[in-house]
């Protein structure tokens, strides 16, 4: 799909439960017991997730580029809690064959604001 | 005195990007993107091969920002990252950082710290400013 400019997308409802967030941190090489203790979800797992299902629900071509991110933690989401994704486009511009999205969205877990984020990726323009 | 007083380095993190933890990646955030996880895709593009997502290079940064600063970190951390370079499958990568400055507005106190991701030819790639709320009171 195409997002135009300001329009507001939403994502979910999803979930980050033990086995994806396990499947994160032997990625990245965090310590689950860390977050076993607290009782909380690596945001990190959650952040990854969203990008993801924003990438798939965009039809985001192979190919494309991440170039900057930015995320705000601010609470952390329970393993298996109930996910829901707003986004937008905040801008777009094109250079040398490439679009550069930026895409601003925050998180919300059962209400509470969990994570706040601008990602700024690069889309081939022949593919997209 | 602070327990954090600025120029203090961060502890070193030192980690091999297998594919196995770019296919876990994939897997945990569903991004399939082929320039992450097929060679010959990857090939045709101005990479040459596989490169790791970047978000599996940010979670590098984030596991070792949570190590430093535990709780604080989950409940009020931020970032800003330019990814300025690719990080390759199979490169051993290292996360460098160090407290810049420390803030106290309004009752908060805030740190500031300069992080990086270091590749195998010791290019940092992705550039990150990490901040993380502390107690008023926490001090060394």
């Amino acid at each position: 799909m195409t997002l135009e400019a300001d329009e507001q997308l939403t994502i979910g409802p999803f979930a980050v439960d033990a086995g994806a967030a396990e499947a994160y941190l032997n990625a990245a090489g965090g310590e689950a017991s860390f977050y076993r203790g607290m009782g909380a979800t690596p945001p990190m797992a959650v952040a990854g997730r969203t990008l993801g299902l924003l990438i798939e629900r965009l039809s985001m071509p192979p190919g494309s580029v991440h170039i900057g991110q930015e995320l705000d933690f601010l609470d952390a989401a329970k393993p298996g809690e109930r996910l829901v994704c707003a986004a937008k486009l905040a801008r777009e511009s094109r250079r040398g064959g490439w679009r550069i999205l930026q895409l601003e969205f925050t998180v919300n877990a059962e209400g509470r604001r969990v994570l706040g984020g601008r990602t700024t990726v690069m889309v081939p323009e022949e593919a997209h | 005195m602070s327990r954090y007083p600025a120029g203090r380095a961060l502890p070193v993190i030192t980690r091999r990007i297998a594919q196995e933890h770019v296919q876990l990646y994939a897997e945990a955030s569903g991004d399939h993107n082929p320039l992450h996880l097929d060679a010959e895709f990857a090939a045709k593009t101005e990479f040459g091969r596989p490169i790791a997502h970047g978000m599996l290079a940010l979670g590098l940064i984030c596991e070792a920002m949570a190590r430093s600063f535990g709780r604080h970190w989950l409940n009020g951390g931020g970032l800003r990252a330019r990814f300025k370079g690719p990080v390759y499958v199979g490169e051993e990568v290292s996360i460098h950082g160090e407290v810049s400055r420390e803030l106290i507005e309004g009752g908060q106190r805030r740190l500031s710290c300069n992080v990086a991701l270091r590749n195998s030819k010791g290019e940092d790639v992705v550039t990150a400013v990490a901040t993380v709320p502390l107690p008023l009171g926490e001090t060394g």
